[in-house]
């Protein structure tokens, strides 16, 4: 199966939306959408969705829309500021297409090995290796067993 | 096609079928069980790769209709507030559950005696209390004896650990002086039995490739197996036949290529869940039973129960490492388990202390609940929630009321063709309040333990996990689907041994109960081989 779905107009569009959604942080640990090409695993994530396409697809034409009427040539050459309400006004128009996009991106986003290692995880399977706990502190328990039995 | 008869025909791998064919095992009857889902694999589970979150909500998710798999059937609940959560393979549910493993305790079985409400079960509390015994070693149950909420109980292997997380929920439990204690857990804490012990690795509703959590395919069938009973995957049982005796005589299944057969058999065994046995049963018409079989008292579908659940979530300041540790097990409070009219409700609930988010389901869950928004403010955000949530469900007893039902939907049909089930459900009065009354109690829990603000989903959709009561037990034909040992009124061969004979619901996860149920049925088929009929 192709891990392609979108037209070379489309992904640029998806990469532009997606930076916006998921800038960088403020102290530059955790990368951007762009940084790490998550348009590109949003993309595999469509092919796996096919649910998920046509919401997708309607979203990136209401993009280039936008785009148009605010007579640029592309997302990018808004300046900060009008990016943001250009994002309110695709809001408004496709809260569908934001909303699953989000849903899909925040998935991908958060599996990323950089983004895990920022978070203090390492990226990896949960098994086969698991996780150490401390140990417990059952003295916890005293104040209930006190009070004795509670069951009819 | 015909099979070679057999004595003894079950119908469903999960968690009751294996235990009663480990059970019958030992009679060394011929015994087969058809299944419609097949083996699972540990190493394709989900916790072996590093989506396994994302697969969480697709090919793992709980709801069959989701899911889509070929071996799941499809199930009309879109007339219901809570969508229905089930799994097809050997193992059936016990795959994708969280092993939450309470008993249930004593008074459960005599509500009408205590409260004035629905139907004492025909039996009690000591009759099971063997049987809760055999199924705790077979599966290897983790918790601590001494639990007040309960008489004194077996409980073979240490509790799962609270973690930082399970700590800071039981000093806010201890500062509303609230009972609380370690989980039941059917989760092994330490190698048992040719199983490795948990990893708190925290992927057990996407199935444990630890084999930590005890799924039947790795607790019951394999020594179920040894001692000769015969299972068969991917065979899917459309209805069970009437002989001219007026006795089950078999059932017509469909094999993995669609290949009808007739399995012929002297004792017909149901173990479907409590959605799939009445589906079956009212699948199953004939002349004598023109609206399902064993179905003369008219209740075969009705008196659907679920356990209506709220989660409520708490946001902590503080790191809980809550993505460490067995997903649903913890904590359990039983502080408002037993009737208290002053809350203007009967019956109760219990708090089940969830572990935190993974990265993944932190996102999606501050999405979806608006506290995480796209932009320059996502990170800020985000690192808000990230290991810093707590979540608790409330199980609340669901009372019986013949309007909430399973019956068979007049056009969704399974891969197949055959009928599928179509849910009808509303929350009682009773329930409505029981939640206002759980939630408003959780969230004083969590702040009690430090949590600065709260978020609550009640009643929560995705949650019809326990499936209950549509072919309940009883003495009287008239009122009840089986007698006091799972054998139907109407048809003295055919027996039901999962969920769908519960009289009622109590406030605790079924599997406990369904299995000890299921255990001593078989006890019980064994002690009367020679009249079972009679």
């Amino acid at each position: 199966m192709s891990d392609s779905i979108l037209s070379n107009e489309q992904r640029r569009a998806l990469n532009e939306v997606l930076d916006e959604l998921i800038p960088p942080s403020l102290d530059g640990k955790l990368p951007g959408a762009g940084e790490i090409d998550l348009a590109a695993a949003v993309e595999k994530a469509l092919v796996r969705n096919p649910g998920m396409q046509p919401v997708i697809e309607q979203g990136l034409s209401a993009v280039a829309e936008i785009v148009r009427a605010h007579n640029l040539k592309e997302w990018v050459a808004a300046p900060a500021v009008q990016r943001g309400s250009m994002m309110r006004e695709l809001e408004a128009k496709d809260a569908g297409f934001i909303m699953t996009l989000m849903f899909v991106a925040y998935a991908v986003y958060y599996q990323h090995e950089r983004v895990l290692a920022t978070l203090g995880l390492e990226a990896r399977a949960p098994h086969p290796r698991g996780y150490d706990m401390r140990p417990h502190d059952l003295t916890l328990l005293e104040p209930v067993r006190r009070r004795g039995r509670i069951f009819r | 096609m015909s099979d070679a008869p057999v004595d003894v025909l079950i119908v469903g791998a999960g968690a009751a079928g294996a235990a009663l064919a480990w059970s019958l095992a030992e009679t060394k009857m011929n015994i087969l069980c058809l299944e419609q889902g097949g083996w699972m694999k540990p190493e394709d589970y989900p916790g072996m790769r590093g989506d396994w979150e994302e697969r969480q909500l697709g090919d793992f998710g709980f709801s069959p209709n989701a899911r889509g798999r070929r071996e799941d059937y499809p199930v009309n609940d879109s007339d219901s507030p809570i969508s229905t959560s089930m799994f097809s393979a050997v193992g059936g549910s016990t795959i994708l559950y969280a092993a939450h493993f309470p008993r249930f305790h004593p008074g459960d079985f005599k509500v009408r005696s205590l409260d004035g409400v629905a139907a004492d079960w025909p039996l009690d509390y000591e009759r099971l209390a063997p049987y809760y015994d055999v199924n705790a070693r077979m599966t290897g149950v983790s918790g601590l004896a001494g639990d007040p909420a309960y008489p004194p109980k077996e409980v073979p292997l240490p509790p799962v650990q609270l973690g930082k997380l399970g700590e800071t929920l039981a000093r806010g439990f201890n500062k509303l002086g609230w009972h609380w204690w370690p989980s039941d857990s059917a989760i092994i804490t330490e190698d048992y039995e040719g199983r490795a012990a948990c990893i708190n690795a925290g992927t057990c509703l996407t199935g444990c490739a630890q084999g930590a959590k005890a799924s039947t395919d790795i607790t019951y069938w394999p020594p179920a197996i040894r001692q000769g009973v015969t299972l068969k995957t991917h065979c899917r049982v459309r209805e069970i036949t009437l002989g001219s005796n007026g006795m089950a005589d078999g059932v017509i299944y469909y094999d993995a290529d669609g290949i009808e057969h007739r399995q012929k058999a002297e004792v017909v065994v149901v173990a479907c869940n409590g959605i799939g046995t009445p589906r079956l049963l009212l699948n199953s018409k004939s002349k004598e039973f023109s609206d399902g079989i064993a179905n003369r008292s008219g209740l075969v579908g009705k008196n659907l129960m679920f356990h209506p659940y709220a989660m409520i979530t708490g946001v902590f300041d503080e790191p809980l490492e809550g993505y460490k540790g067995p997903t649903g097990c913890c904590i359990m409070s039983q502080e408002f388990y037993e009737t208290d009219r002053s809350r203007g409700f009967v019956r109760g609930y219990s708090f089940e202390i969830l572990r935190g988010f993974g990265p993944v389901s932190t996102a999606l869950w501050g999405m979806g609940n608006g506290r995480l928004p796209w932009g320059t403010e996502h990170h800020a955000a985000y690192a808000e929630l990230f290991d810093r949530t707590a979540g608790m469900v409330v199980i609340q007893e669901d009372l019986p009321e013949e309007s909430n039902s399973v019956t068979l939907d007049a056009d969704l049909k399974d891969s197949n063709g055959i009928p599928a089930p179509k849910i009808r459900y509303r929350l009682s009065d009773n329930s409505k309040k029981m939640m206002e009354h759980s939630v408003a109690r959780a969230k004083e829990v969590l702040e009690a333990a430090g949590a600065k603000r709260t978020v609550a989903d009640a009643p929560l959709g995705l949650a019809g996990w326990h499936l209950m009561g549509t072919a309940r037990m009883g003495t009287d034909p008239k009122t009840s689907v089986v007698n006091e040992w799972g054998r139907c009124h109407d048809v003295r061969n055919l027996f039901i041994i999962d969920g769908s004979i519960f009289v009622t619901a109590a406030a605790v996860n079924p599997t406990n109960t369904i299995q000890a149920l299921a255990l001593y049925i078989a006890d019980t088929m064994k002690r009367n081989l020679a009249n079972l009929f009679d």
